[in-house]
């Protein structure tokens, strides 16, 4: 049998009874044993149940049958892992399935019971004692100090949401922060779809979300906190419900995803107190500085005042603080600039407006106090800002110059604002009432136009060429009849040779015009390959070859002919013309 | 054969040529009666006599101009501003237009915020409008043929080389305004533009009218339009925030 194997098999059979002799020797060498991540566990939270087989053989291990579970259910598919070591010429292996299990009901447990079998022998593994108690109400991380309302959480306790308001209860234009906060502990499959609430009878501002989620602490375990902030500022009064809340969650790729509700929100929203006059809608709490860009100037010439309205609220629907006209001024509406941020839920800024000023008479002067109406909603009434006044020395001006600098100053001004003075400008009385439709090119009268001048060229290039053709043909015929006269002269004075030449060369031209044959070449058999591609009948094709035939006898035999058979011949060649003016042919045509 | 080709053009020109007179007339007269009725104070006649015209596939900024100035009059701020856009897209730079739209702005109290991300090709081509660029192609079309056909109607040989080198150079000429004409139009309908003409239009942040609203467009803003699903558009305001709106609320510019 030996001599049967040969040389390059023997290897592996004794690599094959390598591996196959410990595992029957070794058999009883395998252990087994079960364990859990935790032994007290409450309703709704992840255990880890271990199922271990070790020992002292090669090859590759059972697997172990399903652990005993009860008052738990098993989630998702085991986890497995094999290792095999060979140290100092031992042997082992060891193989780790790990079971995900959730409780079921409360109470005390023995799990993980396990069985395997193994070179005839069953292994079994030792149950673990598991405690599950009853889950504690999850509330809200204490970092939290918002009214926190409609929270929410998975059955496990896995992801969590809640939603809150900075305040329950404010006044018409004061903002409050509404808070959507996500909490995960365990990693996600993919980012949740959030749906926000609608938000009708509120301006929404969106603040930015923040781009690392911060880690919190629920109930000893950590969580990822991840919010998404609106800034509402209330239209009108009344009482509001902000509608629950969704997100959809997929925390496995093989599970349903988990949606999550919130409840409902209420929010009381006051009316403000009978308003001022010269009450505009800001709500909050501001405060006003002015400042001019010059101390000195000249009559005429313009001043720029920037009145900066800085505080917490609603910074961005502020009108700009009003002033009292004076005849020693002319003014120009503002132009404004904005910056806003947000600092721990309060929104805050700056608003600065640009007047541009006219100072009409020289002088010790004023320029005007600016002031801003607002309501205070800590204080709950409405305060008034104002700027000091700040004095401006006014020169005589020299009118050309301060007007030039002045109406350059003003124009730059509204270039950025535009001139609340301006008016509108007139409608038109006349117009071409052309169609400015793209479409409109390419049909009718414009379509017509297109395509007319193309039509014409090609026209005109078709009647061209056939006249060319025709002034060919004449030509032709004329030529003929020409060459044939002289023919018939060289006749007269018995000059048959000449005669034969003249008379040949004159129907070969004629045959080459009127037919149009370009590529007629010298000799007589190219000028009938040329012919044949014509229309030309069959006999008159014939006539012509003989023709050509009898004139190149005539041209070179040695043999004369008299005046009978000269003149025999011209008819015939006259015929020829005379059928092909008939036929009146064209090169190319079919036969 | 001249005579021939002249009658043809003669008999194929005559039709379209009275057929063109006769709708420009009530057209013309359309528009009379509209300014008539505007500069009469009757605002609201006015408006169906230009919207009758637009109605009936004229795109013309004239139109749109005086349209846009009757609505101001009526306080439809929104659609005021929409047709002095309009106005403006055809005839960009024209005075009165820029002037009216900036007052209707400023009454409006809108942001100045720039939508326009025109692209450099954009940029170049921002002084012509599609009409312009169209009409000198055509011009020039017109121009190259009748050279052509000249060259070929003449029998002097001097002037047929000249005529054959000034049609080849219009026709290099035509081709590149074609060009350009084709660049225009591109640039103009690649993005869109809309303006809000409803009071207080919701942003919706999905085509629903059950989604949730990421805030209010103010009448006669100016949004960019990003996407379309039927009866909603995906618009991006002046600040940024990007979301749906109904059709009925806002006008394409």
């Amino acid at each position: 049998m030996i001599n049967r194997i040969s040389k390059g098999q023997l290897p592996a059979i004794l690599i094959i009874l390598f591996f196959l002799l410990p595992s029957s020797a070794f058999g009883a060498l395998l252990n087994m044993e079960a364990y859990t991540d935790k032994t007290v566990v409450s309703m709704g939270d992840r255990l880890t149940l271990t199922i271990k087989i070790s020992g002292e053989v090669s090859g590759s291990l059972p697997d172990p049958t399903s652990p005993g579970h009860e008052g738990f259910d098993i989630i998702g598919v085991p986890y497995q892992s094999s290792s095999f070591s060979w140290v100092n010429g031992r042997v082992s292996s060891s193989k780790t399935v790990n079971f995900t299990l959730i409780p079921s009901s409360e109470g005390i447990f023995l799990i993980g019971q396990s069985e395997v079998s193994y070179g005839g022998e069953t292994i079994t593994s030792l149950p673990v004692e598991v405690t599950v108690e009853k889950k504690e109400e999850t509330t809200a991380p204490e970092e939290d100090k918002g009214i926190v309302q409609g929270m929410s959480a998975d059955p496990y306790g896995r992801v969590i949401v809640s939603t809150s308001l900075s305040k329950k209860q404010v006044y018409v234009g004061e903002p409050l922060v509404y808070t959507f906060s996500f909490f995960a502990k365990v990693r996600l499959w993919e980012n949740p779809e959030f749906s926000p609430p609608d938000f009708t009878d509120f301006w929404v501002e969106n603040l930015p979300a923040s781009k690392t989620p911060r880690e919190v602490i629920i109930k000893g375990e950590r969580y990822r906190r991840e919010d998404i902030k609106k800034v509402l500022f209330p239209a009108r009064e009344g009482d509001f419900t902000i509608d629950s809340t969704s997100i959809t969650v997929q925390l496995d790729p093989f599970a349903r995803p988990v949606v999550l509700v919130t409840d409902s929100i209420e929010l009381e929203v006051f009316p403000l107190p009978a308003e001022p006059e010269d009450f505009k809608g800001a709500v909050g709490n501001f405060t006003i500085e002015a400042s001019a860009d010059k101390k000195k100037v000249k009559a005429g010439e313009p001043v720029t005042v920037k009145v900066k309205l800085a505080g917490v609220g609603n910074i961005k629907g502020l009108h700009p603080p009003v002033y009292e006209e004076s005849e020693l001024f002319r003014g120009y509406e503002p132009k404004d600039s904005m910056e806003i941020s947000m600092l721990n839920d309060l929104i805050s800024g700056i608003k600065t407006f640009e007047y541009l000023f006219i100072p009409l008479k020289e002088g010790e002067v004023t320029l005007p106090v600016f002031s801003l109406t607002f309501f205070d909603t800590a204080e709950e009434e409405y305060k008034t800002v104002k700027t000091k006044g700040m004095a401006l020395t006014v020169l005589k001006g020299d009118e050309s110059q301060a007007g030039l600098a002045a109406s350059a100053q003003i124009s730059q001004h509204m270039s950025g604002n535009g001139d609340m003075k301006k008016r509108l400008r007139p409608i038109r009385m006349k117009s071409s009432l052309g169609n400015w439709r793209p479409a409109s090119y390419l049909k009718g009268l414009s379509l017509f136009l297109i395509i007319l001048p193309p039509v014409i060229f090609l026209a005109l290039l078709y009647s061209k060429g056939a006249s060319r053709r025709k002034h060919q043909e004449q030509k032709a015929s004329l030529g003929a009849a020409a060459a044939l006269k002289i023919a018939e002269e060289l006749m007269g004075e018995g000059k048959d040779k000449e005669f034969f030449a003249k008379t040949i060369t004159a129907l070969r031209d004629y045959l080459v015009h009127h037919f149009h044959l370009v590529h007629a070449g010298e000799s007589k058999d190219e000028l009938l390959e040329q012919l044949s591609k014509t229309n030309l009948p069959e006999t008159v094709l014939q006539r012509i070859k003989e023709a050509l035939e009898m004139a190149e006898v005539g041209r070179f035999a040695p043999t004369k002919y008299d005046e009978t058979e000269m003149a025999s011949f011209l008819v015939d060649v006259r015929a020829i013309l005379e059928d092909c003016e008939k036929l009146n042919l064209k090169k190319g045509g079919s036969k | 054969m001249k005579s021939l080709i002249l009658v043809v053009i003669f008999l194929l020109l005559a039709p379209a040529t009275s057929m063109g007179k006769n709708m420009g007339s009530s057209i013309e007269e359309l528009f009379s009666l509209s300014n008539m009725a505007h500069v009469d104070g009757r605002y609201e006649e006015a408006i169906r006599g230009y919207r009758n015209m637009e109605k009936k596939g004229l795109v013309n900024p004239d139109i749109y101009y005086n349209l846009a100035n009757s609505y101001t009059k009526t306080g439809k701020v929104g659609l005021a501003i929409l047709y002095y856009e309009k106005s403006l897209k055809l005839s960009p730079n024209a005075a009165d237009v820029e002037n009216n739209l900036a007052v209707m702005r400023e009454r409006i109290a809108a942001t100045s915020v720039n939508l326009d991300a025109r692209s450099p090709w954009g940029k170049l081509f921002s002084y012509t409008t599609f009409k312009g660029c169209a009409d000198f192609t055509i011009f020039v079309y017109l121009l190259t043929f009748c050279t052509l056909i000249v060259m070929l109607l003449k029998k002097n040989e001097k002037l047929r080389s000249r005529m054959r080198r000034a049609g080849v150079i219009l026709a290099v000429l035509s081709s590149l305004s074609f060009v350009i004409t084709l660049i225009n139009l591109y640039e103009q309908e690649k993005v869109s533009y809309a303006i809000v003409v409803g009071e207080g239009v919701n942003l919706y942040e999905a085509p629903l009218e059950q989604a949730a609203s990421s805030g209010i467009l103010t009448e006669g803003s100016k949004v960019k339009v990003v996407d379309d699903s039927k009866s909603w558009l995906k618009v991006s305001s002046a600040s940024g925030t990007v979301g749906w709106v109904q059709k009925k609320g806002v006008g394409i510019i």
